[in-house]
């Protein structure tokens, strides 16, 4: 089955856009623009790939990447940033906190399909 | 319009609101830095999401305010109003955008008021950065054209350059892969491992301009923890010819062992450029080293091979054709040399190298690196300079080529190590356990297979029958002894395979200087052997081991699986969106319902069959029968789709707060634009009513907002002269009673003077002046609802309100409200609009006249009477009529609808006559019959002919298939 790849961000335009990139890529997609809901879910539901946006209301990105991999469904699972912040303070901050990598927005569909590509195996 | 641009579009305006709200919450006061950062957070997802479009301006202006706010935020102090003034400014900007982007599809082409905003707000930004102290100091609108150019050039080439970067753009790309590719590889290299053939491809490779290297990946040992695969990620590597894996350090006992640390290290030889390969690696640029590796070190023989001198005549030959750089002749015989014999040797290998080099590139000075080899091999020197030319020697590792070498312990690899001992430690465990024949089994499948690996089939057959007997006998001890005797001189041979290396190659010496022979030293398995193997012993081990994983499983244990977001209805933001946003449990209702409905029609069939068998063979079964079933059946479909019916309008209801959110910016707006200072008070925000009602109520309400900040409420001068506080009040309540909405707009301004309301409506023809005498003062205010009252000349003349009150008085008659205007002057206006929730479903009273149905709504019908056409008198040539003491007018509604026919009188002489109310009066229409009433779904008339007829309000369909026209009797009389 294709790979499962969840996506949060308050911003359900950014949501849809990407939720098409990866769809005509193959992959399968959840979204999700609420992060504490986000949380609530990827607590109990293991999926393949979880991008997030950082600047969220309610919970920022960061605390959310905290929250995924203090349980154990996501604990190993590749976290990707989504975010128009390109400064490398925010994206080490993330990576201290268990993120794999990041996503500068906006993300084109190239970009985002090498970049899973790269670190999602059998992708 | 694409889906995903209507999402923005109405996303866009929900953000649009929210900036809004954050701008006037920052005027309020309160916690300024933390309102900035919400309004931050805004901007920045609205441009975020304006990205994922071709919207320059848009994108221009947002960019522009983010930047303004993102400095903002370090200096909250130095918000202004003329700030907030600027970004309201904008946010207008994009909203017009957004329209435009509805209408036409498209943004509106404004550039040059998107280069006004964007350089106001650059000033803006000049201002703030240039100090609070410089802050007063205008630039001028020169400077900042400048400043912005500038600005703009600078973060368009910085934009490019994202583009041409990746995702990542690390901009120090060159510099850094510069200095990541390192020439002096480390002494772990594994260089050594490759095999020949991989070589081969690399010196092809790099005979051809690649730059090959080695990889070494390092990830930290906690990286499973953020979600990486650094096995993946290396099998991934561009351009990669050949990649190995290996322990860190010696593996630690199973028992010990942390699975969820990395204990391993990647090594990769690649072709990839450097700018590649610090792609490739981004996220973790810090787990990453690159070697470069000269060809001539990867040019080497393998030391295991048996050296077979070449026939000195041979040696001739080739030396010959080398020297005369004849190198077609040198292919003939290398090739003819290769082919003779089967057997591989030291030399094969070195002439397979001559072959390659001087088949791919035989100028290059690489052809004197590969005839070194062969030159080295026996025993007679190259023919220039020797640097940089190196032969290998044996290494210990895990390598596989088919050797039948003897068996040393000490040249186990680690992980082969790790395996026996592992073997050993469960074979040793004493037990009687029904499974413990299966165990030895086990033990003995794994043992058997890593003699496999690395070739020893001798050890394997002897395996195999320690393996029988063991089996037989039910007990592991011949599988103990042989895999004793196997691993017994590991400890104790350790010292001399490592010194045996040493002294085994003479070369060492001279070319210890090459990285290349700095293969990994014998020395490191054997030591981890020996260490392995007293930890793997301790029985001790696996009850920590247990204990620790059920620790790890417990705190581990997942959270109870979540319930699917739902997402709580909220306002729907923007007046002018097309879109609802729905509760779920409605639509689930609505599901749940239409589910019922389903198997309610089911039934409808069954008794049709009946109906049709009726008057065939079941006699018994009598229509009357049939008729009660239908209207069982009847009841059930009626009750659902009355169900179906209160959840729809359900859906269909909005909150009140989606006209009255506007209201804080429209007020502030105006009042500061007239110097006035208002408080607004909205209460009632969630009074819910149907999607229609809200919508149409939003022109009007504004309008009447508008009326009271503009002619209501006084300045504060004139206030204050009058006694009253200085800055004004507004209030504005909605509240629902039983089945209507009722909204009251409240100032507590000059008010209406009636007397000059009369004056008006005389000049202006409205009413007369005998009527204007009798008018009481609350008449007269309500003059200014009048058709034909307000014009725009009134507006400057009159102090009080005036402009197109009555166009708010038409909206709201058109949803089936009613409005009503109180003012005492000094004091105050108040208006109070009273809507009904919904429209959708009409109750209708149905008559009949000149032998057609027509329908009237309910709620302005007073009551039916039947009038004896005695009791009918002529007053005024306005036929009336006296109903409990009270003078009914009547009118003929053939009369009214033009129609020839005169009123029907029933048998006993009496004229049907519907009382209803229009307006403040009431009024008697004769009509022929009356029919009872019906619930009907009302759609409006439209069309260029039918839109114009206003004696109708709509029409519907009832029961029978036929249409029923709903009079509209505000209109006809």
């Amino acid at each position: 089955m294709a790979k499962m790849i969840y996506v949060v961000d308050d911003s359900k335009t950014m949501l849809m856009s990407v939720r098409s990139t990866l769809e005509m890529a193959g992959y399968r997609v959840e979204t999700c623009d609420n992060p504490l809901n986000a949380v609530q879910h990827l607590n109990g539901n293991k999926v393949d790939l979880i991008i997030t946006d950082v600047n969220m209301p309610g919970m920022n990105g960061l605390e959310l990447i905290a929250k995924v991999r203090s349980s154990s469904a996501n604990r190993f699972t590749p976290i990707l940033t989504l975010t128009t912040e390109s400064q490398a303070q925010k994206r080490d901050e993330a990576k201290k906190l268990g993120a794999t990598g990041w996503l500068v927005k906006p993300v084109s569909a190239q970009d985002l399909t090498r970049v899973l590509r790269q670190i999602l195996p059998g992708a | 319009m694409t889906p995903l641009m209507q999402q923005f579009v109405s996303e866009s305006r929900e953000q649009l609101q929210g900036i809004s709200e954050a701008l006037l919450g920052l005027e309020k006061g309160g916690d300024i830095a933390e309102g900035l950062n919400e309004l931050f957070r805004l901007v920045h997802t609205l441009k975020g999401s304006s990205g994922l479009f071709d919207f320059p301006d848009m994108i221009r202006v947002l960019h522009a305010g983010e930047d303004l706010l993102t400095e903002l935020r370090d200096h909250p102090d130095l918000f202004s109003h003329d700030l907030n003034d600027q970004l309201f400014d904008c946010m207008d900007f994009v909203s017009q955008q957004l329209d435009d982007l509805e209408t036409n599809g498209e943004p509106g082409d404004d550039k040059e008021r998107a280069d006004q905003l964007e350089a106001a707000l650059r000033a803006m930004l000049e201002q703030i950065t240039a100090g609070p102290a410089e802050a007063g100091s205008e630039p001028t609108s020169e400077q900042i054209e400048e400043v912005n150019e500038a600005d703009r050039d600078a973060e368009a080439l910085a934009d490019a350059n994202r583009m041409l970067d990746g995702p990542d753009q690390p901009e120090a790309t060159d510099t850094e892969a510069a200095e990541t590719a390192v020439t002096s590889l480390p002494d772990d290299s594994p260089l050594a491992d490759i095999p020949e053939l991989v070589r081969h491809e690399a010196v092809s490779e790099a005979i051809a301009g690649s730059d090959v290297k080695l990889v070494h990946y390092l990830p930290e040992e906690t990286c499973f923890f953020t979600g990486e695969d650094p096995l993946f990620q290396v099998m991934q590597c561009p351009g990669a010819l050949w990649g190995t894996v290996k322990t860190r350090q010696p593996l630690a006992s199973v028992d010990e062992l942390d699975p969820f640390q990395c204990q391993l290290q990647f090594w990769a030889l690649t072709s990839a450029s450097a700018e590649e390969l610090d792609d490739h690696f981004r996220y973790n640029p810090e787990a990453l080293s690159v070697y470069s590796v000269a060809p001539e070190q990867l040019m080497a023989i393998d030391q295991r091979l048996p050296h077979q001198p070449l026939p000195d005549d041979v040696l001739e030959q080739l030396h010959h054709a080398y020297a005369s750089r004849d190198h077609d002749a040198l292919m003939t015989l290398v090739t003819h040399q290769l082919e003779a014999s089967d057997e591989d040797c030291q030399a094969h290998v070195a002439l397979r190298w001559i072959r390659l080099v001087a088949s791919a590139s035989p100028d290059s000075p690489l052809l004197e690196n590969s005839w070194q080899l062969l030159a080295e091999l026996h025993g007679f020197s190259g023919h220039h300079d020797t640097e940089g030319v190196s032969s290998t020697h044996h290494s210990s590792t895990n390598n596989t080529l088919g050797t039948t070498a003897p068996l040393n312990p000490a040249d186990f690899s680690p992980e082969l190590n790790e395996v026996l001992q592992t073997q050993q430690h469960i074979l040793g465990l004493k037990d009687d356990s029904p499974w413990a024949s299966g165990r030895v089994q086990a033990a003995g499948n794994s043992l058997l297979n890593s003699m496999g690996s690395i070739g020893q089939h001798d050890q394997q057959a002897a395996l195999r029958e320690h393996l029988d007997t063991a089996l037989e006998q039910g007990d592991s001890a011949p599988m103990t002894d042989w895999l004793e005797n196997l691993l017994e001189p590991a400890s104790t041979t350790e010292t001399r395979a490592a010194t045996s290396a040493d002294a085994g190659s003479p070369e060492v010496d001279n070319t210890a200087d090459a990285p290349l022979t700095k293969a990994p030293s014998t020395e490191a398995p054997s030591t981890e052997a020996q260490s392995t193997k007293t930890r793997a012993t301790d029985p001790a081990q696996p009850a920590a081991q247990t204990a620790s994983a059920q620790a790890t499983s417990e705190s581990a244990n997942p959270a109870p699986a979540a319930k699917p977001a739902t997402e709580s209805a909220r306002a729907e933001s923007q007046p002018t969106s097309r879109s609802l946003k729905v509760d779920q449990e409605k639509i689930d209702r609505l599901m749940s319902l239409i589910g019922e409905m389903v198997v309610a029609k089911n039934s409808l069939p069954f008794l049709a069959q009946k109906a049709e068998k009726l008057g065939i063979e079941d006699q018994a079964y009598g229509s009357r029968d049939l008729s009660r079933e239908l209207k069982e059946q009847y009841g059930v479909i009626n009750r659902i789709s009355e169900e179906m019916q209160d959840a729809i309008m359900q859906i269909r209801m909005m909150p009140f707060s989606f006209i009255s959110m506007r209201f804080p910016r429209l007020v502030r707006d105006i009042s500061r634009r007239l110097g006035k200072d208002i408080q607004l008070s909205i209460e009632g925000e969630d009074t819910e009513a149907d999607k229609n009602i809200i919508e149409s109520l939003a022109e009007p309400l504004i309008h009447i907002v508008r009326n009271s900040l503009d002619h209501g409420i006084e300045t504060p001068k004139v206030r204050t002269a009058a006694g009253k506080p200085a800055s004004g009040k507004l209030s504005i309540r909605a509240t629902q009673e039983a089945d209507r909405v009722l909204i009251e707009i409240a100032d507590d301004g000059k008010g209406i003077n009636p007397d000059v309301v009369k004056r008006k409506a005389i000049e202006k023809g409205v009413i007369d002046e005998a009527t204007a005498e009798r008018m009481t003062d609350r008449e007269a205010v309500n003059l200014v609802m009048a058709a034909g009252f307000s014009t725009a000349d009134a507006v400057s003349d009159l102090s009080g309100r005036g402009v197109g009150m009555d166009a708010v008085r038409r909206a709201v008659d058109k949803v089936n409200g009613t409005l009503a205007l109180d003012s005492e002057p000094g004091k105050g206006t108040r208006i109070r609009i009273q809507l009904p929730m919904s429209i959708a479903v009409t109750r209708v009273m149905m008559i009949e006249t000149d032998g057609q149905l027509m329908g009237i709504p309910m709620d302005q019908v007073l009551e039916t009477v039947r009038v004896d056409k005695a009791n009918i008198h002529e007053l005024k040539q306005v036929k009336t009529t006296i109903l409990r003491n009270r003078i009914i007018p009547l009118k003929s509604l053939n009369e009214l609808l033009n129609l020839d026919s005169l009123p029907m009188l029933n048998e006993e002489g009496e004229y049907a006559v519907l009382v209803i109310r229009v307006g403040a009066e009431t009024v008697g229409l004769m009509v022929d019959n009356f029919r009872g009433s019906a619930d009907i779904i009302q759609k409006p008339l439209t069309g260029s002919v039918l839109g114009g007829v206003s004696a109708y309000s709509g029409a519907a369909l009832v029961g029978d298939g036929s249409v029923l026209m709903v009079l509209n009797p505000r209109e006809l009389i």
